[in-house]
């Protein structure tokens, strides 16, 4: 009895703990700024001169990731796993993805979607903007991850915030 | 479990006779009642210690588990380093878990399997190829076809323990060969199953023997004496003692079955010592002495553990093996004797080796200063007592390759600038941390060039000026600002006075004391121009800096005077990688961690450290900082890195240098990880060091060890790619001699066009003249 109560305890000190540790969300930024609408410009001016200094990298586009079979799976167990409700294992399952490849678009989104139906909207939301700050030219990656934004405010009763995420992912559609 | 309550009712039973005139018999009352009382006393002490002591269990503390599949970058030589701290022994053809082989730059692997917080892994027999650092193929040997991804079990790198350092790992009486009872019960106790306790018969036996050989060849405690022993008392040699270690012993049968006596005597045991740990039970003596499960040991093993509980110490394989070897001999004789083991396989163990493992530093907890990290956040989420008796499951983000790359990066490099420059020997120290850039995973930690010393964490503790490290923070600033600020913004980098603090009239300077005049933002930044930093800071506020730098991560104190913008602010390594990881991860700032997740003793989850971000600056901004810090490597003050990796690594980073060259920083990344260094005196004295020759050379070291993924930066829309002349800051074209391609935020870019680039309307003289209105 004692060594079932000295289990118990730590265990609800834990519960307690995270209760009161939950992510806080800095609610005064907005979570992207939407500067101007960039889309009638050139992605990229293709002006520049052939013999000059190598590019600066930073403006490259990235090659799309290779397919690694690892991650393949590991995005196919999680959507097992969020079939069946598992949302932990799921969430599991992207992270330890992430880690092979953390920048890989889908799996931010995906984890997003996770968190979301965790019922953590401020994490989903921060995911999904983790998402597009990677997603290069995938618009339609980028038009899901504002409709989820939109579903997370939605959630949180911030319907203003969602009609602007809604009209965003209208762009990318 | 069954208690059989006993209670003593002798003392009362005399209580009528004690009216009598006998005053003995009141006598005899009083020294009952105190005998009762004294029972009923080491009855609690026996059932209390029995059922709460017994499971009590040191955290155990483990690194990240290797992954392996195809693709991953890995050296065949890091593999290798991984089983050889994992002890998996190397065989010519792996048959049992824990074992690998290995030919050219193929391993076969029989995996161990493990439990971990989000699944268990089983044991299998897989084949990994490699082609140059990179595992190519990973192959299922007993089912045929490829694999995705295997997990190895994950190193232990600590036990968190009580004051008493006793460490085990529980077995079952189920989980233990038959072959290991017997031999127990052959060597120490025969009548085991036959007595109550207490055996006459064997306390005549070894005083006749004893006798005999005039000394003490033969102990005549039964199991449960032993047990006792080990377990309630202290090693004093007294009658007293023996008297309660008598009682003690009956009242434990009394109690419990001869199952649980037995199970609890497996699980007690002292077999040994690992630094200050003690080795308690078979169950962790057997991993302890053969890295394997007790249930694989074989017989001559078997007999070498048991025969060891005589003397631990004495009969220590590691330290005395010839000695070991005779007394495993003697039990294999006693055990053909008793034909338990016929005489033939009683020949065949004896013609084996000792065959005990080689000693893992563990004990001595091998990582201190990660450990601490590890520490300081368990206590914030724990109670001592949890973390040192629960037999927590810890698994934490380091990873030992990485660990390892650190501390003989920081050591190697140290003692070798010591020597070329004629500086003291031992008189630096430095620190280094190394981050997974997005999930900010802490994957090594050197707090000492000395990794062993358990003393002062530079990387957590040691405060010291950042210097031009706080630059980036400046420019982000400004660049935030893009309508006023752009990379291709000219800077004034001419004399300057200004109060340093209030009060405090200073002069800022170059490092290289001289004045430019007119400099690029771009330039500024990429060879940590003083004089137009300051200028730009101070520009922008000093309040707004320090607002930027908070929402980077830092924690600790700053002043919002313009020598902030040198870098005046003491902080402490792991407050400027919170800067650092923040600017890698494009904006997204993330708790620093070092935990994954807790389980309890039964593989409970008790909680997940999830990976969190939060968007704190928007990224465009971070990434014309980024591109800059990849132009300080290619072209800057970090230059020799940019070398050494080649332009293709695209690593970005900045160093920092302060005053008198007491402190030498560079905190930089590359496509996967982010890393800062800082190297000075404990005494804080100057040492001659730039941030290009102290910590560079380090973080060049580290990297080159564990691998450099290019830095590949993305963009969003918003941003454009320009090419700029850099005498005019303008829109370069072919014409143009130095050019160089710059990130703007859209509509921030110059819309002229360089003298160098032809059709060109606008004169030179009018932007510079613009610039200093």
């Amino acid at each position: 009895m004692n060594g079932l109560l000295r289990l118990f305890i730590p265990a609800a000190l834990v519960l307690l703990s995270t209760a009161c540790a939950t992510y806080t969300v800095d609610e005064r930024r907005p979570p992207v700024i939407e500067r101007g609408s960039a889309p009638t410009e050139p992605e990229f001016p293709r002006t520049e001169p052939a013999p000059l200094p190598p590019p600066v990298s930073g403006t490259a586009i990235p090659a799309p990731p290779p397919e690694n079979s690892a991650v393949i799976a590991l995005m196919e167990r999680a959507d097992r796993q969020y079939q069946t409700r598992d949302l932990d294992a799921a969430a599991a399952s992207l992270e330890r993805a992430l880690r092979i490849e953390p920048r890989n678009a889908l799996l931010w989104h995906r984890l997003a979607a996770v968190r979301l139906d965790l019922g953590q909207q401020d994490q989903a939301i921060q995911l999904a903007n983790k998402s597009n700050s990677l997603a290069g030219g995938d618009r339609g990656l980028q038009a899901r991850n504002w409709q989820l934004i939109a579903n997370a405010r939605r959630a949180k009763g911030d319907l203003a915030g969602a009609q602007a995420a809604d009209q965003k992912a209208a762009q990318f559609e | 479990m069954a208690r059989r309550r006993r209670t003593q009712r002798k003392p009362r039973s005399s209580r009528r006779r004690s009216r009598a005139s006998f005053p003995w018999f009141r006598l005899l009352l009083v020294v009952g009642v105190i005998a009762a009382a004294y029972i009923l006393y080491l009855d609690i002490i026996v059932r209390e210690q029995f059922e709460g002591k017994r499971w009590e269990l040191p955290a155990r503390v483990y690194a990240r588990p290797l992954e392996l599949y195809a693709g991953r970058p890995l050296a065949p030589a890091q593999l290798g380093q991984e089983l050889e701290r994992l002890s998996y022994h190397a065989v010519s053809e792996p048959s049992r878990p824990g074992e690998y082989a290995r030919s050219g730059s193929r391993y076969l692997i029989h995996s161990r399997g493990f439990t971990f917080w989000d699944g268990t892994e089983i044991p299998q027999r897989i084949g990994v190829e490699f082609s140059g650092d990179r595992v190519t193929r990973l192959v299922d040997r007993a089912a045929g076809g490829e694999l995705d991804l295997v997990r190895l079990d994950p190193l232990q790198i600590a036990s968190i323990y009580p004051t008493l350092q006793e460490d085990r790992q529980l077995v079952r009486l189920e989980q233990v060969p038959p072959l290991l009872t017997k031999t127990l019960m052959a060597v120490e106790d025969r009548q085991f199953y036959e007595h109550f306790g207490l055996s006459p018969r064997s306390l005549l036996r070894a005083t006749w023997v004893n006798l005999r050989a005039g000394g003490v060849v033969q102990g005549g405690s039964t199991l449960t004496q032993q047990l006792v022993k080990n377990f309630f008392l202290s090693n004093e040699r007294t009658l007293t003692r023996k008297f309660n270690e008598a009682i003690m012993a009956l009242l434990l049968e009394a109690h419990y079955s001869k199952d649980e006596i037995l199970e609890a005597y497996l699980n007690e045991v002292y077999l040994g010592q690992d630094g200050p740990r003690a080795v308690h039970g078979l169950g962790l003596a057997s991993h302890f002495y053969f890295e394997r499960p007790l249930d694989q040991l074989e017989p001559q093993q078997i007999a070498m553990l048991i025969g060891m509980i005589k003397g631990p110490s004495y009969y220590d394989p590691r330290k005395h093996p010839q000695r070991t070897l005779q007394r495993r001999d003697l039990v294999l004789d006693t055990l053909v004797e008793q034909e338990i083991i016929t005489a033939e396989q009683g020949r065949r163990a004896k013609d084996r080796p000792l065959g005990v493992s080689k000693r893992r530093l563990l004990a001595a907890n091998a990582h201190p200063a990660f450990l601490d990290l590890v520490r300081r956040q368990l206590y914030r989420d724990y109670r001592e007592e949890d973390l040192t008796s629960e037999g927590l499951r810890i698994f934490t983000t380091l990873d030992p390759l990485a660990q390892t790359a650190a501390e003989a990066a920081v050591a190697k490099r140290l003692a070798q600038t010591e020597t070329n420059r004629g500086l003291p020997a031992n008189s630096l120290q430095g620190a280094l941390l190394a981050t997974a850039v997005d999930s900010a995973e802490v994957l090594a930690l050197v707090g000492d060039r000395d990794p062993r010393m358990a003393g002062f964490n530079r990387a957590l503790d040691a405060t010291r000026p950042i210097g031009s490290l706080v630059k980036p923070a400046v420019y982000l600033t400004a660049l935030m600002q893009p309508q006023r600020y752009t990379l291709a913004s000219w800077l004034d980098d001419s004399p300057l006075q200004l109060e340093a603090r209030p009060g405090d009239l200073w002069e800022p300077r170059n490092y290289d004391l001289k004045f430019r005049g007119p400099v690029l933002l771009f330039d500024a930044l990429t060879h940590s121009y003083n004089v137009p930093t300051v200028r730009v800071g101070v520009d922008v506020g000093p309040d707004k800096v320090v607002a930027t730098m908070r929402k980077l991560g830092i924690q600790g104190a700053l002043n919002a005077f313009p020598a902030l913008m040198l870098g005046s602010a003491d902080l402490t390594p792991f407050d400027v990688m919170r800067m650092y990881q923040t600017l890698a991860a494009g904006g997204f700032r993330s708790p620093l961690q070092s935990i994954r997740a807790v389980l309890t003793s039964d593989n409970e989850p008790l909680q997940r450290y999830p990976l969190q971000v939060e968007q704190v600056l928007d990224a465009d901004p971070v990434l014309l900082v980024n591109s800059t810090l990849q132009a300080v490597v290619r072209e800057g003050t970090a230059a020799g890195l940019g070398a050494r990796f080649g332009l293709d690594s695209g690593i970005a980073g900045k160093t920092g240098t302060t005053n008198d060259m007491r402190d030498s920083w560079f905190a930089g990344f590359t496509g996967n990880q982010v890393a800062v260094v800082w190297v000075g005196r404990d005494d804080n004295q100057a040492m001659g060091l730039t941030g290009a020759s102290g910590a560079l050379p380090i973080w060049g070291d580290y990297m080159a060890a564990v691998g450099v993924q290019p830095l590949v930066l993305t963009h969003s829309e918003r941003v454009e790619s320009v090419w700029i002349d850099r005498i005019s800051g303008l829109r370069a074209d072919t014409g143009c001699a130095d050019a160089v391609q710059l990130p703007f935020i859209a509509g921030s870019a110059p819309e002229a066009r360089a003298p160098c680039a032809g059709d060109d309307l606008s004169k030179p003289i009018d932007w510079l003249k613009g610039l200093f209105q």
